[in-house]
């Protein structure tokens, strides 16, 4: 595979398929007669320096993006945990004879919330990129800032009303769950990018 | 688009592409500043500013021809509008007023 083609698939997620084609194009001009690594050195710098400008230029766009994406992820993450209490109960009233089944929620629960959770990640991933408009990488930088807030803020929400019902089941938001959701955005980030870059390099992009 | 304000490094990306006149792409555009200003632009910083020029209508673009040297793929050439040439006017209208009877080493006032 040439080096256009894999810079292209590189860049579709900073600047859109169309722009990163004739921006792939222009360094492959510029490159002729200084070499492979004034090449990939501008494709670097082109890669970080896109989402920042976006986020420079675009913040009401980026960020209001990310909060509706965020949004969507915390509904999802909330019907997967609301999903898996339900199944809890069920099993605990209905099937206690099961010993298995009983003393040992997590090991056959594990494996269903893990798939149904990444499951939600990479809809919501793909919600998020199919609306970014060329964008993809500084939505995905201004996720990681905006996940934490939507998170707590959907968290409170629950906490909040379900005091007023007879039995809160969800722990109190603190400031220990806020940098635990911190840490997660992280890697919902590092979720989305990956959901971008599954395409075939020099293929029709989704971003 | 009565009154556009221009940062710095739209004044200058507007005024490379005024010099390049129907020679304004990308790769010309970065090599035109490089030379004139001492300063390498981003690739990044550069096609972010002319989507965000083409956006505020000061610039359009059309795309060229494939080219073997370029993979197979379209340059895009840009071409400043009426509308980008008023604001760079009105810019650098500014900035010569601001600099009239400011005795700075080597420019010379009018």
């Amino acid at each position: 595979m040439d080096r256009g083609r894999i810079a292209e698939w590189l860049l579709a997620p900073a600047l859109g398929a169309a722009r990163a084609s004739w921006v792939v194009g222009d360094l492959l001009e510029g490159a002729v007669g200084r070499g492979p690594r004034w090449f990939w050195g501008n494709v670097a710098r082109t890669w970080c320096g896109a989402p920042w400008g976006d986020l420079r230029t675009r913040p009401l766009f980026c960020l209001g993006l990310a909060a509706r994406g965020a949004l969507l992820l915390s509904a999802w993450l909330f019907l997967v945990g609301r999903g898996r209490a339900l199944v809890w109960d069920f099993v605990r009233t209905s099937l206690a004879h099961s010993r298995f089944l009983a003393h040992h929620p997590k090991e056959w629960l594990w494996p269903a919330v893990t798939a149904a959770s990444l499951l939600a990640t990479v809809h919501a991933g793909r919600w998020v990129a199919r609306r970014a408009q060329g964008r993809l990488l500084a939505v995905c930088a201004a996720m990681a800032l905006v996940y934490p807030l939507v998170a707590f803020g959907f968290h409170a929400c629950w906490a909040a009303c379900a005091s007023l019902g007879p039995a809160p089941d969800l722990p109190v938001p603190d400031f220990g769950r806020f940098l635990y959701q911190a840490k997660d955005a992280g890697f919902i980030a590092a979720f989305l990018l990956g959901v971008a870059l599954l395409r075939r390099p020099g293929g029709a992009a989704a971003a | 688009m009565a009154d556009q304000a221009l940062g710095e490094f739209e004044q200058i990306v507007l005024l490379a592409i005024l010099r390049l006149d129907e020679r304004a792409y990308g790769a010309t555009i970065r090599e035109e500043i490089a030379a004139k200003t001492g300063r390498d632009p981003s690739p990044g910083a550069l096609y972010t500013t002319l989507a965000r020029l083409e956006e505020k209508g000061l610039l359009q673009s059309r795309l060229g021809e494939p080219t073997r040297d370029r993979g197979g793929r379209a340059k895009r050439f840009v071409k400043v509008t009426a509308e980008g040439i008023d604001a760079i006017s009105r810019a650098q209208r500014a900035y010569r007023n601001l600099l009239h009877g400011v005795p700075l080493p080597g420019l010379s006032h009018g």
